[in-house]
């Protein structure tokens, strides 16, 4: 007489029915039954109180009953005021910040352990080590490639001789040098020599009577002031005739020991091996890690399928930065010039001027006539940064305080540019002392427009026109 | 529909705010919380639910699973509930079942007379506490044994062992034949506690 005794309509997997004239289960619903696997003997059966339990777990299981759902309205007061109170939800995604994260992580990781690597922080071993897994990404840390890229012949200007200095050339070593090609720098003007040492510039020039008129019309920068190259990067030049202050930074060559890291961490699979031609003097490193091997062997290529990562050229290359005279810093300049008046006549200007000098005048000599000078002390502004085309060369390096890696020479482009012959525009003004000493012959006046900014003028810087001709002999200092 | 198909359609609606979606999962998730309540909790179970429901109101948000993930949550909740009020009770577990509720237990040879949700629930309420608890969780909850293991703080045999002493203690039990028949020396059976495969 089976009957079904209790059914669930809420937990279907306890649904228990028991066959007719028995205890046995004949169907109920749910793999995951609890009860009945528990208390069925094989094939299903139920002892009596195995039956009984079913009976009261499946009872315990039972849909709800109206006391038990009581209460629903506070519970959704309850949930209401919840969402009321709960913020506002942010979206964001989670595993991209995460992503990013670990991304940035690892890359700071291997860039920090690539940097550590490079710069020999790290034991050898280990160096040794990050370096062979490193080249495994393509990635070389090698110290010597690290501090010396060897640069492209594109990148050297042929302008200039190339000084070359390897990794391990002192600041010193390098000045010394760098002097020296300065020293065998050719000029870029005939009229123009250039010699300097840092912080004192010294020109001479000769201005020809073609250039009188434009010249000295201009205020004729005799000379120019020294190109503050501090700052300007690239091989340190000043075109600034008579200078060579200021700090370059560039970029040279230099040999330096490359370094062979040839790994073998074959470990009896594959050997990798130290062979590669160096272009540097580098020394071979490799380490055989497979212990069947020699270890002496080490050098030479295992057998296998093992790479080494030739890491041997060792250019040095490098930006230094030699810093030049402060701003503001009193400079000295020395031109030396002639006038030759358009009538042959040789005009003496004779003064002595401080300050600034702006040049801005004609002077006219013409044949018989009184030339009017209204120029300023042409011939004896000097000392001026002035713009123009350069036209001399200098090597623009320093003392050398700085740390370059490599040496500094070539062509350096002066930030005040200069203009040695024909016709200048002064428009920077010196400020400092200028002193100009020249007979002046001829005809006419010369006037001087001065500019006074930041010193004292010892005089008037008017010439007076003593004859027509030639004007020659101005020197002038500025500080 | 079960609830499992509603389960995830409905958690989804409640999370966004709607209180009929909510009221929905706590109708089917509530007597079942309630009977735990009233084997672990005692007298104490109403107010346990209410507890567990409002901290469920809060934290709905994080919450991500399937039905049986959410009841397992819930009994979670609810366990940890109670024993913070048992803490502030500070006093000892008494006993939920009165007497007369086991002397009102039914007589299991009447196969025409099935037992109410209450008493059984009150039945197993008489077991000791962690084999009440174990049986709750595992036979009317319907958790898996590793589930059940997490929510007691309890090794996954431990579990086993709890459930199936549990189990057999109530085989006996309603077994025992009743005063009467006893009496008369009829239906003076032995419990056989079945080779339980847990």
């Amino acid at each position: 007489m089976g009957i079904e005794r209790w059914n669930s309509n809420m937990q279907r997997h306890h649904t228990v029915r028991f066959g007719p004239g028995s205890d046995e289960v004949t169907a109920f619903d749910g793999l995951t039954d609890n009860v009945i696997p528990l208390f069925a003997h094989g094939g299903g059966t139920f002892t009596p109180g195995g039956s009984r339990v079913a009976a009261l777990v499946a009872a315990a299981s039972g849909p709800a009953e109206p006391h038990e759902l009581r209460g629903e309205s506070e519970i959704r007061a309850a949930f209401r005021d919840a969402m009321l109170e709960r913020p506002r939800p942010i979206h964001r995604h989670p595993r991209w910040g995460r992503l990013a994260i670990a991304a940035s992580s690892m890359a700071g990781l291997v860039a920090g352990t690539a940097g550590l690597s490079a710069a020999a922080v790290l034991p050898p071993e280990a160096n040794h080590v990050v370096a062979q897994v490193l080249s495994h990404v393509g990635i070389d840390v090698s110290p010597q490639t690290s501090l010396a890229t060897p640069p492209t012949p594109a990148a050297v200007p042929d302008q200039s001789p190339v000084l070359r200095i390897t990794h391990k050339t002192t600041v010193r070593q390098r000045a010394e040098r760098a002097s020296v090609e300065r020293a065998a720098l050719p000029s870029r003007d005939p009229t123009h020599r250039a010699t300097g040492v840092s912080g004192t510039a010294r020109c001479r020039f000769v201005v020809t009577a073609a250039d009188i008129p434009a010249a000295s019309s201009h205020g004729l920068p005799l000379c120019a002031s020294p190109a503050p190259t501090h700052g300007v990067s690239g091989p340190a030049v000043s075109a600034a005739p008579g200078n060579g202050g200021g700090s370059g930074k560039g970029s040279g060559t230099g040999t330096g020991p490359g370094t062979h890291h040839g790994g073998n961490q074959g470990g009896g699979k594959g050997h990798g091996c130290g062979t590669g031609p160096g272009t540097g003097n580098g020394a071979l490193e490799g380490s055989n890690k497979d212990p069947n091997r020699d270890p002496d062997k080490h050098r030479h290529c295992g057998n296998g399928a093992g790479s080494g990562t030739d890491t041997g050229t060792g250019a040095g290359s490098g930006a230094g930065t030699e810093p030049g005279p402060p701003a503001g810093a009193r400079e000295t300049t020395t031109g030396t010039g002639t006038i030759t008046g358009a009538d042959g006549s040789v005009p003496t200007i004779t003064g002595a001027s401080s300050g600034t000098i702006t040049g801005a005048g004609t002077t006219t000599g013409t044949d018989g006539s009184a030339p009017t000078s209204t120029s300023v002390s042409s011939g004896t502004s000097t000392g001026s940064s002035t713009s123009g085309t350069p036209s001399g060369t200098a090597t623009g390096t320093g003392d050398g305080a700085g740390t370059p890696i490599s040496s500094t020479t070539g062509i350096a482009v002066p930030a005040v540019a200069t203009t040695g012959t024909g016709a200048s525009t002064a428009a920077t003004t010196t400020t400092g002392t200028s002193t100009a000493t020249a007979p002046v012959t001829g005809l006419g006046t010369s006037t001087a427009v001065q500019q006074d900014s930041g010193g004292s003028p010892d005089a008037n810087n008017a010439g007076t026109p003593l004859s027509d001709g030639t004007e020659s002999g101005n020197t002038s200092t500025t500080e | 529909m079960t609830v499992s198909d509603d389960f995830e359609d409905l958690l989804r609606q409640a999370k966004k705010g709607d209180a009929d979606a909510f009221a929905a999962i706590w109708r089917t998730f509530q007597p079942g919380l309630l009977r735990y309540l009233r084997v672990i909790g005692g007298q104490a179970a109403d107010d346990i639910a209410a507890d567990t429901w409002l901290q469920v109101t809060r934290k709905l948000d994080t919450f991500q699973g399937n039905d049986k993930a959410f009841r397992a949550w819930l009994c979670t909740i609810a366990r940890n509930r109670h024993v913070d009020w048992r803490r502030q009770m500070a006093r000892r577990r008494e006993s939920l079942v009165e007497i007369e509720v086991l002397d009102r237990l039914p007589c299991f040879d009447d196969t025409e007379t099935s037992m109410s949700t209450q008493t059984a629930v009150a039945l197993i309420a008489t077991l000791p506490p962690d084999q009440a608890e174990a049986v709750m969780l595992r036979t009317v909850a319907g958790l898996s044994v590793s589930a059940v293991s997490e929510i007691m703080g309890r090794p996954a045999g431990t579990v086993r062992v709890l459930c199936h002493r549990g189990l057999r203690r109530l085989a006996q039990t309603l077994d025992a034949p009743a005063p009467d028949e006893a009496a008369t020396g009829k239906n003076s059976k032995n419990s056989q506690a079945a080779e339980v495969v847990v």
